[in-house]
């Protein structure tokens, strides 16, 4: 690979992994606090290896929430990957093997950053920036749970404001037309009416396919 | 085993299986072109509704100062992103906006 999009790749895949040491160190201080203990959060970062879900499971977990509810919510919460795994699939050849570890690396920013915009997804970048988010994940997660509260305020940092700007980047790459314009706003739109009032994760959902319906509405790509 | 290692293995199997089961199934075959358009659609949609769920509240505890400072700093983000400039830039600007925002007030 050539040095320059070996350098061309970091410099999208580092900010992701450094903020998601920052969001896992407040994963790990909040599972602390709420009595999850020191391994379980950890554990839990390396197998189910998504934020959304763990935080609306300790948000279930914490307000003594049932079993059935802290798993639905992380259910309705994680269905996106399901949508994602589709996408990506023909682009993941190989051996069982393969298929099966790049696919377990699978994040909205490694999707997001892989994705070539025209049905294409780089597999390499996935593969890279869905390692380095989840090592960063973990062992922000192990820093925060043996820290505790000594950690603070995370969003002192202001990696609130800096997850949205990532992901509002790679959606510029992907606006190039007219069609992609329009499936941008269908997603605001729908994203915008629908997250007041349903479970997290699901207005995503619904964007994707409301995305397709208008896609369907404005016919064949050119 | 405890509720804490139950819900941790029940949410890693829900987790595991929606993100392996499409690659298993499908895997390097090529879709028919009506689903691929389809899928095709899902993106530029699927992003620009993440960014709307970044920026939501995350519940209604949240101060009004915490979200303000947010989208203070996503907005510098965008500005340079309109003006071209790279993604890191724009990230490490709004980060730094917002920590300097919620520094001072």
């Amino acid at each position: 690979m050539p040095e320059q999009q070996r350098t061309d790749r970091l410099k999208v895949v580092l900010p992701v992994a450094a903020a998601d040491v920052v969001d896992g160190l407040a994963f790990g201080a909040l599972a602390v606090s709420l009595g999850m203990g020191v391994v379980a959060p950890i554990v839990m970062s390396l197998l189910v290896y998504s934020g959304s879900a763990q935080y609306g499971a300790l948000a279930v977990m914490s307000q003594h929430g049932s079993l059935g509810a802290a798993v639905g919510t992380a259910a309705a919460l994680n269905a996106r990957y399901l949508l994602m795994g589709t996408t990506v699939a023909p682009a993941l050849g190989g051996s069982l093997r393969s298929r099966i570890g790049r696919s377990l690396l699978i994040t909205d920013a490694a999707w997001a950053v892989a994705h070539r915009g025209d049905g294409r997804f780089d597999v390499r970048l996935l593969t890279l920036c869905g390692l380095m988010s989840l090592s960063g994940w973990t062992l922000g997660t192990a820093a925060g749970a043996l820290l505790g509260s000594t950690v603070g305020d995370p969003a002192a940092f202001g990696i609130d404001a800096a997850y949205p700007v990532f992901f509002i980047g790679l959606l510029r790459e992907h606006l190039t037309d007219r069609r992609a314009w329009v499936l941008a706003v269908v997603g605001v739109l729908v994203a915008v009416a629908l997250t007041p009032v349903l479970t997290p994760g699901i207005p995503i959902l619904l964007a994707a396919f409301c995305g397709v319906l208008a896609g369907a509405v404005m016919g064949e790509r050119s | 085993m405890t509720d804490v290692w139950l819900t941790i293995v029940l949410l890693a199997v829900v987790s595991i299986g929606f993100r392996v089961v499409a690659p298993l199934v499908i895997g390097g075959r090529e879709l028919p072109s009506r689903v691929r358009t389809a899928l095709l659609d899902t993106g530029p949609a699927l992003i620009a509704a993440m960014v709307v769920l970044l920026l939501w509240p995350a519940g209604d505890d949240v101060p009004m100062q915490h979200t303000l400072t947010a989208l203070a700093g996503v907005a510098a983000g965008i500005v340079l992103l309109a003006a071209r400039r790279s993604i890191l830039t724009a990230m490490l600007v709004a980060a730094a906006v917002t920590a300097l925002l919620r520094l001072l007030t």
